[in-house]
């Protein structure tokens, strides 16, 4: 420990064995190397699915009704799809992302007549769609990696683990709006809800409202809402239920005054003071207040109801229900000389009565129809492309659903399955009508859509890339990697140092931010060289069985032996593979998108597919540019998949035996289907003439095609 | 009928289904013929300015008016900041823009500017479109119509160009999706994978698309879909990109680093450096997107980095259009979605709300009268006393400046009629 630690300022040698477990943690992962971890938080989430039997009655129920809605417009509904189109549709709007060759093939040779039920079931309980559904609520909940004054890394843990445990979508809403906290500590990353809003209480009402009702109210932030019934004094109302709400909170440490003057008299050096000033920042941020029911009307306040500064009590915008009584208490002269405390928004002596509990109640509750409607809408669209609700998110009085029955039956069944949207989206992929083949949005307008069969649509940015990434290596919901602009605070994640200056004194937390990037580095590096070390002789040895296996093969060629060759060059393939991953080389960007930072930086792929750049809510894109196809001809496919080796998909290629074959392992990694007899033979054409080459021109040709681009 | 994507453009596909609907619905030609002589006739033929390209640089957020543009000595709602003189008499701005300052004979300052929409995402789309945001439809920008009416001239890139890290989208709205922006996420990065990948050479390349296009073609009469069409007709336009002579116009480490250093090393001051060569190569629509600037907290402590910033960068701007004698033919905008609370809301470090009745914008070049400002707010920034400018009349400016017809209809593929600034008033006086 000596080693690490130089002399404080204070005197002496830190002993603090919260630091050495702290350091222990971070540079075991090798924040160099960008080494990649299984990754933990990607486990599929087991829940206990209802009887299927249940399930399908509720899929039968919603075909009926597509079917009642079909017949009143007179028009039929679209052919069933194949297999081929199911797997590849399926896996992406359940998964996110293509089915690898080995996943395709193994769901097409099936023969179990229940197997599309069985899929839909495996994928549901499967990492990748905790990784997709993350990417959804991403776009919805604009969550970042970096919000204002603290890392996003909480907010993103809470809303991944929500995911994973299959948490009730009334519950999990619940969990956000009721946070309370230091969300530096481990398990208060629900905090980040509020915290994304930092500093603007009114604008996280309206988002609040907006997102989980559906309902616009923003415009009632100035004035009466010009085109709906809400007037300003309404929403005042309800911002009022997160009244007195502080979002400043006590750090985990006693001692933050003294810290602060030794800071202010300049007796520490300059970096020293900055990486305190860094560490110390996210300790102090989380939500304390179950909220005080009351709020102020603006100071311009001009709509005839009230008076501007008036202080106004929560009520319910639909019922306008107090469900809170607020209490203002008596201030004495002390009190009320004492300046006063801005963080009660301008309420002295207001007490914090509940009112976000009670608000939480009122907006989760079944008795709210818009909650369940809403949230049954966008799974619906989720999985068939268009809401039957469309905005999602602009519901009036006046709003008619494009098959208001069906609209009901599934805002029925959302409560009556206690808002468990695995159950929901299962009943929903297992319908007849999600497994018709698409229409397109020209045919029709979305307003109206009438589910014939779900819309054609172009993969998300997340969608694309976690495709490509499929394409490029195995497994590739089991990879993460370190997030190193998660790890900027001495070296530790925000969690790590919550839980090591938890109790500090001073001279220990000063001590603390005396160790500087170089030493951080150092301490490091030393840690990465011996991984490498481990890893070299790994390599080493790797390159040993290499060699001597190729031997083999090379003998077996000479011999003739043809069983023997193939069972060799599959055991050179898992080695390669196998070391491939442990290198790590290439491979600190080959992640899914929803392991990448939040939004992935300006001119990264997935931003160019139209990811969101989280600033605003479901503010992703699906519009084509110009910037896209050069991407697809010039970019990413062509340079690090189809022109390396070692890519899964060349693995598959090279797996082949025979022309042919190769052929359709190619169309059955890309497209998820095996080629038409005219398209083999072009390719065999193909083949013949130019050689080696063409596996790349196939390739080529079938990612820079709307059949990849498109799910049908 | 559109099978053959890529031969019908937006205006030949609109006529053919105008048409269509003419003859299936018995309907006069005078109600449908949208861009025929009969419409032009109906609208005085709009002179405008002497404009040939734009570049749009947008303060995302809200941009404060009190601190920028719009100052007002003395108020008690105007804060800590200071006005400071300029190059125009009696056009006094705030301190955050030295720079800015000594380029103001340039410009024509918008002070009462009003909108309705107070919410970032509404007030975005309305200040790009003119037009409310709407479930039904999607209005496009001013990028798009300039593209839509003006074509690209003679270069290869792209007309339309948006720089910037926002992802609300590129603007094309009903308009087919060529006319809508070329996103460019990162100014340094540029233009990327414009080149063909090592081993490829022009043959090769050629042979993919062909079979490419075979297969798109199969799967085009399977599903005629709009933006399935989009994708065939992108292809296309890269092709013409990769094969354009003005690709180094992308390239920023041509410049010299002194004239890099004075556009700021920032991403916004590269990006008005990007911009300025995209001009210079015949772009004729480039919008900048600069964020950050929604000041609830802490807003005159902001300010100081985000003017310091933006004044570099714009002053650097105007400055090297001005020198290259292309300020005359150049439109230089600066806008923004709302301006912020006169109130100063102490409990948030002096932070400034949303405030969409008063804001403020700039107009350089392009044929407006520098030196100007235009509008008045009172004498605390809270109301418009005189030449409101509402939001469509700001953009009826532009499109004034540019020549666009803003009385043209111009029917959606759900056959309703729109206009270039939706019947916005242009403020013909700003034109000398």
């Amino acid at each position: 420990m000596k080693r690490i630690l130089k002399p404080s300022l204070a005197g002496g040698y830190l002993q603090h064995r919260r630091i050495l477990i702290a350091f222990l943690g971070f540079v075991g992962l090798g924040i160099f190397s960008g080494a990649l971890s299984a990754n933990e938080n990607g486990k599929g989430a087991s829940v206990t699915l209802r009887p299927i039997s249940e399930t399908l009655s509720v899929s039968r129920k919603i075909d009926e009704l597509v079917a009642a809605g079909l017949k009143k417009r007179n028009l039929q509904a679209n052919d069933p799809i194949s297999d081929e189109v199911f797997v590849r549709r399926v896996y992406l709007d359940i998964a996110g992302r293509i089915p690898s060759y080995a996943e395709t093939v193994e769901f097409l040779e099936e023969s179990s007549g229940n197997k599309r039920q069985h899929l839909i079931d495996q994928l549901l309980d499967s990492k990748g769609f905790v990784s997709h559904q993350f990417n959804y609520f991403a776009d919805l909940l604009r969550i970042k990696s970096r919000l204002r004054n603290v890392p996003g890394q909480p907010f993103i843990d809470f809303v991944k683990k929500s995911i994973r445990e299959n948490r009730p979508y009334d519950q999990f809403v619940r969990d956000m709006l009721t946070a309370s906290g230091n969300y530096a500590e481990r398990g208060h990353g629900a905090v980040g809800y509020y915290l994304r809003d930092f500093g603007m209480p009114e604008d996280n009402m309206s988002n609040t409202v907006r997102i989980f009702l559906g309902t616009r109210l923003e415009c009632a932030q100035c004035h009466d809402h010009p085109f709906d019934v809400w007037t300003q004094k309404d929403y005042f109302e309800m911002v009022a239920f997160t009244g007195g709400v502080m979002m400043r909170v006590d750090p985990p440490f006693e001692n933050a005054n003294e810290l602060r003057q030794m800071q202010r008299k300049g007796q520490l050096p300059e970096e020293t003071r900055r990486n305190l000033q860094r560490m110390l920042r996210p300790l102090s941020y989380g939500v304390q207040g179950s909220g005080t029911g009351l709020a102020r009307l603006p100071k311009d306040y001009q709509e005839a109801d009230g008076e501007p500064n008036e202080i106004v009590k929560a009520r319910t915008m639909f019922e306008k229900k107090e469900l809170v009584e607020p209490v203002i208490a008596e201030v004495g002269k002390k009190g009320k000389k004492r300046r006063q405390n801005p963080r009660d928004r301008g309420i002295t002596g207001a007490k914090q009565v509940n009112s976000r509990e009670a608000y939480a109640e009122w907006m989760t509750s079944a008795e709210n129809p818009r909650f369940s409607t809403v949230i049954a809408n966008r799974m619906w669209k989720r999985a068939m492309g268009v809401g039957l609700i469309e905005p999602v998110d602009i519901l009036t009085d006046e709003t008619v659903p494009s098959n208001p029955e069906l609209m009901n039956y599934l805002s029925s069944q959302m409560v009556e399955m206690n808002f468990d949207l695995k159950q929901f989206l299962r009943a929903v992929y297992n319908s007849h009508t999600y497994q018709r083949s698409a229409s397109v949005s020209d045919d029709e307008e979305l307003t109206e859509f009438s589910f014939r069969g779900p819309l054609l649509r172009r993969l998300t940015g997340e969608q694309l890339w976690d495709s490509l990434m499929t394409l490029a290596v195995d497994k590739i919901d089991d990879r993460s990697v370190v997030n190193l602009y998660n790890r900027q605070y001495q070296g530790m994640d925000i969690y790590e140092i919550y839980e090591t200056t938890k109790g500090m004194s001073a001279d220990e937390i000063v001590e603390l931010a005396n160790m500087s990037k170089e030493e951080i580095r150092k301490k490091q590096r030393s840690e990465y060289d011996k991984q490498q070390a481990k890893l070299n002789a790994e390599r080493k040895q790797a390159a040993a069985e290499y060699k001597s296996l190729q031997k083999k093969i090379q003998k077996a060629r000479q011999e003739k032996d043809y069983a023997t060759q193939k069972k060799l060059k599959a055991q050179l393939i898992e080695l390669v593979q196998k070391n491939r991953k442990k290198s790590g080389r290439n491979s600190r960007d080959m992640v899914r998108a929803s392991e990448m930072s939040s939004p992935a930086r300006p001119g990264h792929l997935v931003r160019e597919f139209g990811q969101s750049d989280r600033e605003q809510i479901e503010n992703s894109n699906s519009e084509p540019a110009v910037t896209q196809v050069l991407s697809l001809m010039n970019g990413y496919i062509e340079t690090r998949i189809a022109s390396n080796p070692n890519t899964q998909l060349m693995i598959n290629i090279q797996n082949q035996p025979s022309t042919e074959a190769k052929i359709d392992a190619v169309f059955l990694s890309i497209l998820n289907r095996r080629p038409t007899v005219e398209e083999r033979e072009t390719w065999k054409g193909e083949a013949a003439k130019y050689g080696k080459t063409v596996a790349a021109d196939l390739i080529w040709t079938l990612v820079n095609n709307s059949e990849f681009l498109f799910i049908q | 009928m559109s099978r053959k994507q890529g031969t019908l453009d937006a205006r030949s596909r609109r006529d053919f289904v105008t048409g269509a609907a003419r003859s299936f619905l018995g309907l006069g030609t005078l109600a449908f013929v949208p861009g025929s002589i009969l419409a032009d006739s109906k609208s005085a033929p709009s002179k405008g300015g002497t404009a040939k390209r734009v570049i749009y640089l947008y303060m995302s957020g809200g941009m404060t008016h009190l601190d920028t543009f719009d100052t007002k000595p003395g108020a008690e709602t105007q804060g800590p900041c200071e006005s400071i003189k300029t190059s125009a008499p009696g056009v006094q701005i705030s301190e955050y823009f030295p720079q800015m300052a000594k380029q103001m004979h340039h410009v024509a300052v918008i002070n009462s500017l009003s909108s309705t929409q107070g919410a970032h995402q509404q007030g975005r789309y309305f200040m790009h479109t003119s037009y409310f945001m709407r479930g039904t439809i999607k209005h496009p920008d001013m990028g798009a119509w300039s593209s839509y009416f003006k074509g690209k001239g003679d270069t290869k890139l792209p007309g339309n160009v948006k720089i910037g890290g926002n992802s609300s989208g590129l603007g094309g709205g009903f308009l087919e999706s060529k006319y809508a922006a070329l996103p460019i996420g990162d100014p340094e990065a540029g233009l990327q994978n414009s080149t063909l990948p090592s081993g490829v050479d022009e043959d090769r390349f050629a042979r993919r698309m062909k079979r490419a296009r075979e297969m798109n073609q199969k799967f085009l009469a399977r599903y005629d879909d709009k933006q399935v069409r989009a994708y065939s007709g992108m292809y296309d336009e890269a092709v013409k990109v990769m094969k354009s002579d003005d690709l180094k116009a992308f390239d920023l480490s041509s410049e010299k680093t002194a004239v890099r250093e004075k556009y700021g090393m920032d991403r916004f001051g590269q990006a008005c450096l990007l911009a300025r060569r995209l001009v210079e190569s015949g772009v004729s629509f480039v919008e900048i997107d600069n964020g950050g600037w929604d000041t609830h907290v802490d807003n005159f402590g902001r300010l100081e980095t985000k003017g310091a910033v933006l004044d570099q960068a714009m002053a650097a701007l105007v400055s090297e259009l001005q020198e290259r004698d292309m300020l005359k033919d150049t439109l230089v905008v600066l806008a923004t979605e709302f301006g912020r609370t006169p109130q100063i809301v102490t409990e948030r470090q002096n932070g400034r709300n949303h405030y969409p009745k008063a804001f403020s914008g700039l107009l350089i070049g392009g044929g407006i009268q520098g030196g100007v400002k235009y509008g008045k707010t009172d004498k605390e920034g809270r109301e418009v006393e005189e030449n409101l400018v509402e939001v469509p009349d700001f953009n009826a400016t532009i499109g004034y400046a540019l020549g666009l017809p803003l009385e043209k209809d111009v029917f959606s593929p759900s056959r309703r009629p729109f206009r270039v600034a939706h019947k916005g008033k242009p403020i013909t006086s700003l034109f000398g």
